[in-house]
């Protein structure tokens, strides 16, 4: 490659992954500046302080990450911090040493440490099974156990008197200051560029609606589970800062309520701003380690009660308080600005073709005896289907006829109680929705189900994440979406709404959204529940017009669930008719619209016994 | 000294039984995890304080104190949760703040010392081959007392038929006529007075001092997941972690023993997300 | 920079600002030109916290009769600074920094736990600043600027184990102690004192420091059947849930706690009638230099006064030996002042004590038994009790 291209493909690069992210670095140059100049006018008692309260606001970022970014309450992290404190004073204490090495050694064992810790409790808590409740709980547990096995731990841990005296000075107060600030606005950087990334978009999307990213096909509790395991390493190192600095380590640094207090600075200062919590928790804990001595009772009151007050009234914390006077700012510098994190945002088909069809494949989809049990509840009996590419196959029935479960046990492999599923000729056995989703089906629910806070742009992005994987670092500005998906929004309109938030669209767009989002797997089976349900004619028809073009021209199979007969009617070319969960009927559109027996279930004049004759058939 | 041992394994049980039944009972209903319990409980241990301070008898205080505790909280609810429903992570949040709070006012007025608090002297007597303290051993046939009669209401009364709609489909009964809002603001301040009456229990015992509350606390929660709303159920696991905790801290090490019942918890709930009772948690 | 983004920064610049702003201009206190000024750590929050008001009256009444009978060094006045060091090794921290390098104390007063000292101790020997510490604990402690008039495992242990040997024929004994550094070394010491004593130690537990479950203690002690049990736990709530659980328990075994003072004691009522616990101070002495100083406390803080007590007391004391020793040293130089800190002698409330036995002092004990009414009455007194060797290699005086 020449100097040339290579300095262009650089710049293209640049330009590219340019942008918000790079601003996002030397946004925190300005003050890293004011904290070096500022540092001589202060005197050391303060600088020692305000070194604890930046180690804490590294926390805070770990807390805000997961919580504010990802949607997970962890107070599992302050015994992560006590982890690394303490492994720092064990380290340096039994060395008989406390010097730079010694420091990284310990520094490295509490990282390792935490980061097994967490590990066992993302186990524990980051499974289909486990509802936020149970995870909350299970971090609950964590800094008592950490408290009790350090209370325990005689002459190791220091038990209720903790360790001190084990560092000999390997820096300075004044450098202490220095170093930890200049940490701090570094993780700060850093955790921006995270956050403003795909992967940033991944969490939030995440925190929205995590079911819809799971029948998306995105390994949900691997991503919780890495996000924990690296806030883990983080919180760690900042305990270990905290050993080394400090010079003394206690029980309660990692107990229950250093690991509220954590929670409290987060939500105060305004879950996923980053910039919030990090100012909530440097600011609190200052004054509380200056006023902690004269009233220290009415300042945990204060505390309570703007916690209780935020929660109630405020969600966003302070910087939702600042959010105008930003704004107004905002408007100053740029007048004409616009959000130009999605200005260039281009949608691309894909140039792969959809490989003929040969007949020889086996069927699409297979279902053999598929039953839905709830307790003594028989929702879905005994279902036979066979469909192929290309097919467009309506299910109908009166309500409670089981449909929608009928779908879900297809698309979920823990679903269904008996019987087997293949897609593809894969047996989806009892896999879960993400991996019956990498088998190539995908669903799009009854209610739109989108993620409301992010634009539609962002949802196309995550609807992708599980093909191609988010960045960690940009945002691709190039979208290269399957043809489908691109029909979709081309016809539906969305080209046009790609920097509107989703929860902004209309009713209609929100369903186009999803179908779109959905289209973007590139599946090979699509299930669609209602999806016309609360449209006009017009986009009944736009929609319908797209389903059979899907169909026929990308040879996907469409499955559809709908109550508008008179749709089914035009654009189907199979449908099944479910009475009380199992078969009655499974043919061509004449065949089910003339048949009396379809009528009579709808009117509810049906014959049991004509029922039972027509089941046998 | 094995009649003693499996007296304080019981007795121990009884204690956890009286001081979870309020938590269970708002957890069940209301699906609420309430961290100001332990404010409740030590608001009961107070009012003893005060009662007694000011020459009332020793027993009237235990009743005194469930009704001062569930003014409070008829206080509270409307003020805090209401606004709050159908945000759980959020009611979490607040009942936290709401605890943070109850224990720094009292704080504030009484001081962080313990207080000196008249109590019933009921001495020790010989049961099963070895003598027992009787106070201890009053707290079995309380939580029963106690159990049966939530067991009783819930099961045999219109009220009890109330509530267990509300807890198993709560839009159902409000589409049946039943006032959502009543109901949760009767179970809060129900379920929040028999912490002031569990805390008025533990005065004799205990040093009353405002974190009275946090050694029961923990212990309570892990307990309250395992169990949905079937006292029954609570009074089995009470038993069960009551005696292994008793267990572990004779035999082996008092701090180990405090870890028995979180841990329990949380690996019973790992791979029994129902806890004990079918159908006991709706996720 | 998009609008956005510059509007971050100028606000997280603008915040960075302010903060240095304010910080800066927080200034600590001067300390007058004049006065000596003195530190005061204590645990105003955390475990303390309860006893930590009566050191500060005790400290405060200390300097206040110094400073009316003349001052030191000419004059001077004795000027005391307060520092919370949160009862704990954190907080010490902090403390012991503002005063040794912040406000350049002259001398520190400090009764506190063995975590605080040990956290605060090596700054104050940075500058060789002397430090008076004024809390039982156990033992061992050794440094040349620290200067000891608490009380070590053998002032309390040695006569309560004779006295009880002779009083009561005990032979077997059961120890419960809390699980922390104090706990644990006493216990110890206590255990090889019986067993040199010719008893037995039929039994030893330790409860965890925050604990106010004696449930299985108990079970375990009458199991075991012990002549009399010996309890060594942490001040303050410990010896309420343990007594009132043992009240409730029916145990009828003699009950020595080393950790009961006589304001819990009244505070715990009649639950803890009947318990024995040694101490270098009771507001029952009947010497004219404790109903002075009883005098005193109560003329200068009225009904606010604290009862003092075997914390409050010895802090009164050190304060009062720190500044003569300062006087006898004609400068605030600290190796000058640390050469007359043994020599120094106070007759205060508790007794005669001086410093001059490997910087630990001799101290008075008597044994008290708490009343139905949780008041204590003194049962014996064991005259002047040696520290035992606790750091030969430091000087003695004679």
């Amino acid at each position: 490659m020449s100097t040339q291209s290579r300095w262009s493909t650089a710049r293209g690069l640049w330009t590219r992954t340019g942008g918000t992210n790079t601003r996002s670095l030397t946004a925190y140059l300005v003050p890293a500046a004011v904290l070096l100049a500022t540092a001589p006018a202060l005197d050391i008692y303060t600088k020692m302080i305000l070194t604890v309260s930046f180690i804490y606001g590294l926390t805070a970022v770990s807390i805000d990450l997961l919580w504010g970014y990802a949607g997970v309450l962890s107070y599992a992290h302050g015994a992560l911090f006590g982890i690394g404190a303490y492994a720092v004073a064990i380290t340096a204490t039994s060395r008989g040493n406390g010097v730079l090495s010694t420091v990284v050694l310990g520094g490295a064992i509490g990282i390792v440490v935490a980061c097994l810790v967490a590990l066992a409790v993302g186990g524990l808590s980051f499974h289909s099974r486990a509802d936020w409740l149970y995870v909350g709980v299970v971090s609950f547990a964590v800094p008592f156990i950490f408290e009790r096995l350090v209370l325990a731990g005689g002459e190791v841990t220091g038990s209720s008197s903790g360790l001190s005296a084990f560092m000999q000075s390997v820096f300075k107060p004044n450098q202490w200051y220095l170093l930890t600030g200049i940490i701090l606005l570094l993780v700060l950087s850093g955790a921006t560029v995270l956050v403003r990334s795909d992967t940033g978009t991944l969490f939030k999307a995440i925190r929205e609606n995590e079911i819809r990213c799971t029948y998306l096909g995105i390994r949900v509790n691997r991503v919780k589970g890495v996000l924990f395991t690296a806030t883990a390493a983080l919180t760690a190192f900042a305990g270990a800062l905290l050993a080394s600095s400090q010079n003394v380590v206690a029980p309660d640094l990692g107990g229950i309520m250093a690991a509220t207090m954590m929670v409290i600075w987060v939500a105060l200062g305004g879950r996923g701003t980053l910039v919030g919590p990090v100012i909530a928790a440097v600011v609190i804990d200052y004054v509380t380690a200056i006023v902690g001595a004269e009233f220290p009772f009415i300042w945990q009151l204060g505390l309570g009660v703007a916690f209780l007050l935020v929660v109630l009234y405020l969600p966003g914390g302070l910087m939702s308080l600042l959010r105008t006077p930003m704004a107004i700012l905002s408007r100053r510098f740029r007048p004409a600005e616009s959000d130009d994190r999605h200005a260039d945002l281009v949608i691309r088909a894909s140039d792969s073709e959809t490989p003929p069809l040969n007949g020889d494949e086996p069927p699409v989809l297979t279902l053999r005896g598929v039953t839905c049990r709830f307790g003594s509840f028989t929702a879905v009996s005994e279902i036979n289907l066979e469909a192929g590419a290309g097919e467009v196959v309506s299910i109908v029935g009166p309500n409670g006829a089981g449909k929608s479960t009928l779908m879900r046990c297809i698309s979920n492999g823990t679903y269904r109680t008996a019987g087997s599923v293949h897609v593809g000729g894969q047996p989806i056995k009892q896999l879960s929705p993400a991996r019956v989703a990498a088998l190539g089906v995908s669903q799009k629910f009854q209610h739109a189900s989108v993620f409301g806070a992010l634009t539609v742009g962002e949802c196309l992005r995550i609807a992708q994440a599980r093909t191609v994987r988010p960045s960690l670092w940009r945002r691709d500005r190039v979208l290269t979406l399957p043809r489908s998906a691109v029909r979709v929004i081309e016809a539906t309109g969305l080209s046009a709404l790609l920097s509107e938030r989703a929860e902004d669209l209309s009713h209609g767009q929100k369903q186009a959204l999803e179908l779109a989002m959905v289209m973007a797997t590139d599946p090979k089976v699509v299930l669609l529940d209602e999806p016309t349900a609360g449209l006009s004619h017009e986009e009944r028809t736009v929609l319908g017009d797209v389903f059979r073009l899907i169909a026929s021209t990308e040879g996907k199979l469409v499955i559809l669930v709908e109550h508008d007969l008179d749709f089914v009617r035009e654009i189907s070319s199979r449908i099944l008719v479910l009475h009380q969960g199992q078969l009655l009927l499974d043919g061509s559109v004449e065949d089910v619209a003339n048949s009396r027996l379809v009528q009579e279930i709808y009117t509810g004049t049906f014959d049991e016994q004509e029922l039972a004759d027509a089941r046998e058939s | 000294m094995n009649a003693g041992l499996v007296l304080d394994g019981l007795t121990t049980g009884g204690l956890f039984f009286i001081v979870t039944l309020g938590l269970l009972i708002v957890f069940g209903m209301m699906k609420l995890i309430n961290f100001a319990h332990g404010a409740f409980l030590a608001l009961g241990a107070y009012t003893c304080v005060l009662a007694t301070s000011h020459g009332l008898p020793v027993w009237l205080p235990i009743l005194l104190a469930p009704v001062v505790t569930g003014v409070v909280a008829a206080v509270v609810e409307p003020i805090v949760l209401r606004r709050l429903y159908g945000r759980p992570m959020d009611t979490l949040l607040a009942t936290w703040g709401l605890n943070m709070i109850i224990i720094q006012l009292i704080t504030l007025y009484f001081g962080r010392g313990t207080q000196p608090v008249k109590t019933v002297d009921l001495g020790a007597v010989d049961v099963f081959g070895t003598t027992y303290s009787l106070y201890r051993l009053l707290f079995i046939p309380v939580a029963v007392a106690l159990g049966l009669s939530v067991a009783l209401v819930l099961n045999k009364t219109r009220l009890g038929l109330v509530g267990r709609a509300v807890i198993m489909d709560e839009n159902l009964a409000q589409i049946s006529g039943i006032n959502n809002t009543v109901v949760r603001f009767a179970t809060f301040v129900f379920g929040s007075a028999l912490a002031g009456l569990a805390g008025a229990l533990l005065t004799p015992i205990a040093s009353v001092d405002p974190n009275i509350g946090v050694p029961w606390l923990f212990a309570a929660f892990m307990i309250s997941l395992l169990v949905g709303i079937s006292p029954a159920a609570l009074g089995v696991a009470c038993v069960l972690l009551g005696m292994l905790q008793v267990l572990l801290a004779s035999l082996w090490d008092p701090t180990i023993a405090t870890l028995a019942v979180p841990v329990a918890v949380v690996l019973i709930l790992r791979f029994f997300p129902q806890g004990f009772v079918k159908g006991a948690r709706v996720s | 920079m998009s609008g956005r983004g510059r509007a971050t920064t100028l606000v997280a610049s603008a915040f960075a600002a302010v903060m240095a702003c304010t910080v800066a201009s927080c200034s600590s206190d001067a300390a007058d030109d004049n006065s000596v000024l003195i530190a005061i750590p204590v645990g105003l929050t955390g475990a303390n916290s309860v006893v930590a008001p009566g050191v500060v009256q005790a400290s405060e009444l200390a300097a206040d009769q110094i400073n009316a009978d003349g001052g030191i060094l000419g004059g001077r006045q004795v000027k005391l600074k307060i520092y919370d060091d949160q009862s704990g090794a954190n907080g010490a921290l902090k403390a012991f920094t503002a005063a040794v390098r912040e406000d350049n104390v002259v001398g520190i007063v400090g009764m506190e736990t063995t975590a605080a000292r040990n956290a605060g101790q090596p700054i104050a020997a940075e500058t060789n600043t002397p430090y008076v510490y004024t809390s039982g604990y156990e033992g061992k402690a050794c440094a040349q600027n620290l200067f000891i008039n608490g009380s070590t495992p053998e002032q309390s242990v040695n006569p309560l184990i004779a006295y009880i040997d002779e009083n009561m024929g005990a032979k077997t004994w059961a120890i419960v102690a809390s699980d922390y550094a104090y706990g644990r070394d006493t216990a110890a010491f206590f255990e090889q004192a019986v067993k040199d004593s010719g008893g037995e130690v039929v039994s030893t537990q330790f409860n965890p420091v925050d604990s106010g479950d004696w449930t299985s203690a108990l079970q375990n002690i009458r199991s075991a059947e012990p002549d009399v049990v010996v309890s060594i736990l942490a001040a303050g709530t410990p010896s309420v849930t343990l007594s009132k659980q043992w009240k409730q328990s029916g145990l009828a075994i003699p009950h020595v706690n080393l950790g009961m003072d006589e304001d819990t004691a009244k505070t715990i009522g009649a639950d803890a009638a009947g318990v024995l616990y040694p101490s270098m101070y009771f507001t029952g002495n009947d010497s004219p230099e404790n109903k002075e100083f009883m005098q005193a406390l109560q003329d200068k803080f009225g009904d606010d006064a604290h009862i003092p007590n075997q914390m409050t007391v010895p802090q009164y004391v050190g304060v009062h030996l720190l500044a003569e020793a300062i006087d006898a040293a004609g400068s605030t130089d600290p190796a000058a002042v640390l050469a007359e800190l043994p020599n120094v002698a106070f007759e205060g409330p508790s007794g005669p004590v001086q410093i001059n036995k490997q910087h630990h002092a001799e101290l008075n004990y008597y044994l008290g038994e708490v009343k139905q009414d949780g008041t204590t009455e003194v049962v014996a007194d064991f005259g002047l009790v040696d520290p035992g060797e606790q750091c030969p290699e430091l000087q003695s005086a004679p």
